[in-house]
């Protein structure tokens, strides 16, 4: 199940929320739980908000400190599959963030477009290498388009992440 | 090693040269500073009794100058200054007696714009009390028409020419300047070689017509060059100071006529022609990015090559950035067998057991050996392949370029316990051919060395951020040059080349990387596809390497320097 946005853009679309049929944006559990439906779409929304700011943690994070820094929200140490050149995750300011939650709303998905900045560390012994580093230059960055994909579950009131991807 | 002036039996980055103290300097100086530079031409005497320097740092310095070229800078000992004009600019030197220090003034007559470097000897920033340090102001000579707009500044606008200069002395070079900060010169009398040689460069805009151009012979004699060119006329008037190899002082000025041998591309943004891409603005006074390979490269004995081989080595063992562009590994020689008969050398057997593993002999007897290898099929048809030759005493690898259709084989052979630092790859060129069923028999064909490449410049991308410029100086010189973020060329660097051609728009290259990491790299440049395959052989304190050479490449012009450099071919065991 896809989870609507809450930011400006999604913000723009309520109007269009508002008139998609429940079953389509909520697990049943969640409807058979809720009183009516505005309750199972404010679940729904805050679910969505914890994940997006599970999300923006997890960038800021790893762009300050590297997937250290990123440690304490992930469930174990191997979450973070990452290349081990990525230095930075540029999110795509015009590009939509798109959350799935797993039926029983135990798990969640989130994917989001943004550019990957891979350093390449002058550091070897060639002499292109040497003679960069003589330069000043310690190495160089890449970047690409890519894809974040965090695979998310429910930890207690809030969101963990289980695997973390970019490519 | 036969002390010369300039050496005629070793390249200049072996020649012994003196460790002169600072006294020795001083003592050459002497009188010289007193008598002014010497020099073919006549020298000019200034009507001026005065020049006034103003530095954009507020740096001041006054010269007075008398009759019979007598000047005195700012009370100091009298000596005698030599000057020469082209066109509007006047170039002005001299000495200061009882100093190791002199200057050098760029003035232009038409709006008072200069620069003006002070030379000096011993105190660093250079290493030795024999290279020349140079600062550089610029600014205006006080008294006339104060300049407007810009003054002289560094400059990219030189970046990628070439000039033969002609001196007065009967001197010529082949200047390349494909960097901003570095450029590469061939010697045409006064070393009978034809190698190129590098070092750290000032390219200096006057107006557009008019540059100031230097070089440091750093890491050789540590002479001092520096003229001003008119690129219109293709005039120029320069200054020589330092110290040759049987140490003796060359102080001259001198006229010069060029030769305009071709402009190359250049990489930086279209609208960007600022200079000095290495400043050191906050370093000492004389600071910049002097590159000295010697100092960081490993120096290791013949024992300590036999220990680090034996404790490792890596042939296409590990992903190398200098292959972050290479083609993937061709299994096509898998299953194959044939042979290998180099002309006067030994026939290889081979049997290619698999897709990265072969067995080799020598001489057709014997126990086989096997290897770990790489292949590239480059072109269809022809391959390189690589691998050590272990158990020989000198840690052989063998770089082959085989033409399966013409049955032409040849052997970039490099070795280890050279003469000079054990751990620096030596190399041989052998031509041979294929043997093997199915092969042609190419008779007394072989593949053959060419000057088609000669004053080519070839970019190479290696990987993302890593990317250089060949530029193939002389039929014995591999130059590179590093490019800054900027895009311009930056550090500089050359060394012993060969060239072969294997087939139409298919060479195959070395180069020696002597007294700069040992290194040889092998390449087989493919000009249509403009992508090549090699091999780098490296060993160091970390082990013996042979690794992939993998790279984009784009051809950024060619320098027409046949008719000087063609039959240079030289190449003294080095």
């Amino acid at each position: 199940m896809t989870i609507p946005q809450t930011d400006r853009r999604s913000m723009l679309k309520l109007g269009a929320l508002a008139a998609t049929p429940l079953a389509v944006l909520a697990p049943s559990a969640v409807l058979a739980a809720s009183d009516d439906d505005s309750a199972a779409r404010l679940s729904l929304l805050e679910t969505r908000a914890a994940i997006e700011e599970l999300a923006r943690k997890v960038v800021l994070r790893f762009n300050d400190g590297g997937v250290q820094a990123c440690a304490d929200l992930a469930r174990c140490a191997d979450a973070f599959r990452l290349d081990p050149q990525l230095s930075a995750i540029r999110p795509d300011p015009a590009a939509d963030m798109v959350v799935e939650l797993a039926a029983d709303s135990s798990a969640a998905t989130c994917r989001l477009a943004c550019l990957a900045e891979h350093s390449l560390a002058f550091a070897g012994d060639t002499t292109i290498e040497r003679m960069a580093r003589f330069q000043g230059q310690s190495a160089a960055t890449n970047t690409t388009s890519a894809t974040l994909d965090l695979a998310l579950e429910r930890s207690g009131q809030g969101w963990t992440v289980r695997t973390m991807h970019v490519a | 090693m036969a002390k010369a002036a300039y050496p005629d039996d070793v390249p200049l980055f072996r020649y012994d040269y003196t460790a002169l103290s600072l006294d020795q300097v001083a003592a050459a100086l002497r009188a010289p500073a007193l008598g002014g530079p010497g020099g073919a031409a006549e020298l000019e005497q200034l009507t001026r009794e005065e020049l006034a320097f103003v530095a954009t740092d507020g740096t001041r310095l006054t010269w007075n100058f008398g009759p019979d070229r007598q000047v005195t800078l700012q009370g100091e000992q009298p000596g005698r200054y030599g000057a020469l004009t082209v066109d509007h600019i006047t170039l002005i030197a001299h000495l200061v007696p009882g100093t190791t220090r002199g200057y050098a003034i760029a003035w232009d007559r038409h709006d008072n714009r200069a620069t003006v470097f002070e030379l000096w000897f011993g105190g660093g920033p250079a290493p030795t009390n024999r290279e020349v340090n140079r600062a550089v102001w610029h600014g205006h000579i006080e008294g006339g028409a104060r300049p407007e707009g810009e003054l002289h500044m560094p400059t990219g606008r030189v970046q990628g020419r070439a000039i033969m200069w002609a001196e007065d002395t009967g001197n010529r070079t082949v200047d390349y300047y494909p960097s901003s900060a570095f450029s590469h010169w061939v010697e045409l009398d006064r070393i009978a070689e034809g190698r190129g040689y590098s070092g750290p460069s000032d390219y200096i805009k006057l107006t557009e017509d008019l540059y100031l151009y230097t070089r440091t012979e750093a890491e050789f004699s540590g002479l001092w060059q520096m003229y001003v060119m008119d690129a219109n006329r293709l005039q120029s008037v320069g200054l020589r100071l330092g110290f040759d190899g049987l140490d003796n002082l060359e102080y001259y000025m001198f006229r010069g006529t060029g030769e305009w041998l071709g402009q190359i591309a250049n990489f930086m943004a279209f609208e960007d022609v600022s200079g000095d891409p290495l400043a050191m603005p906050d370093g000492p006074k004389g600071a910049r990015r002097v590159y000295r390979p010697l100092e960081t490269m490993d120096k290791m004995t013949p024992a300590e090559v036999s220990a680090a081989v034996a404790a490792e080595t890596h042939v296409f063992a590990r992903a190398s950035a200098m292959a972050g562009h290479g083609l993937p590994p061709s299994r096509a020689l898998s299953g194959r067998n044939f042979a290998v008969r180099y002309d006067g050398g030994p026939q290889v057997e081979y049997r290619f057991t698999g897709h990265d593993e072969l067995q080799w002999r020598e001489g057709g007897a014997g126990g086989w050996t096997t290897a770990r290898y790489n292949a590239w099929e480059t072109m269809p048809g022809v391959f390189i392949f690589g691998h050590l030759l272990a158990g020989k005493p000198n840690h052989d690898g063998h770089v082959v370029v085989a033409d399966f259709d013409n049955g032409k084989a040849t052997c970039f052979r490099g070795y280890l316990n050279t003469p000079y630092f054990a751990n620096e790859a030596g190399a041989e060129t052998w031509f041979g051919k294929l043997v093997g069923e199915g092969i042609p028999d190419p008779g007394t064909a072989r593949h053959e060395r060419t000057n088609d490449l000669l004053g080519s410049c070839l970019t190479w991308s290696y990987s993302p951020g890593l990317t250089s410029m060949h530029l193939y100086s002389s039929p014995n010189t591999v130059s590179w040059i590093i490019f800054t973020p900027s895009g311009h060329g930056g550090a500089q660097w050359s060394g012993s080349g060969d060239f072969v051609k294997i087939r139409d728009q298919l060479y195959f290259v070395r180069w020696q990387e002597e007294a700069c990491n040992g290194t040889l790299g092998t390449i087989l440049i493919n000009l249509r596809t403009m992508h090549d395959s090699g091999i780098g052989y490296h060993c160091g304190e970390n082990g013996l390497s042979m690794s992939p050479v993998g790279a984009y490449a784009r051809l950024a012009g060619r320098f027409d320097v046949e008719k000087y450099l063609g039959n240079k071919r030289g190449g003294y065991a080095v």
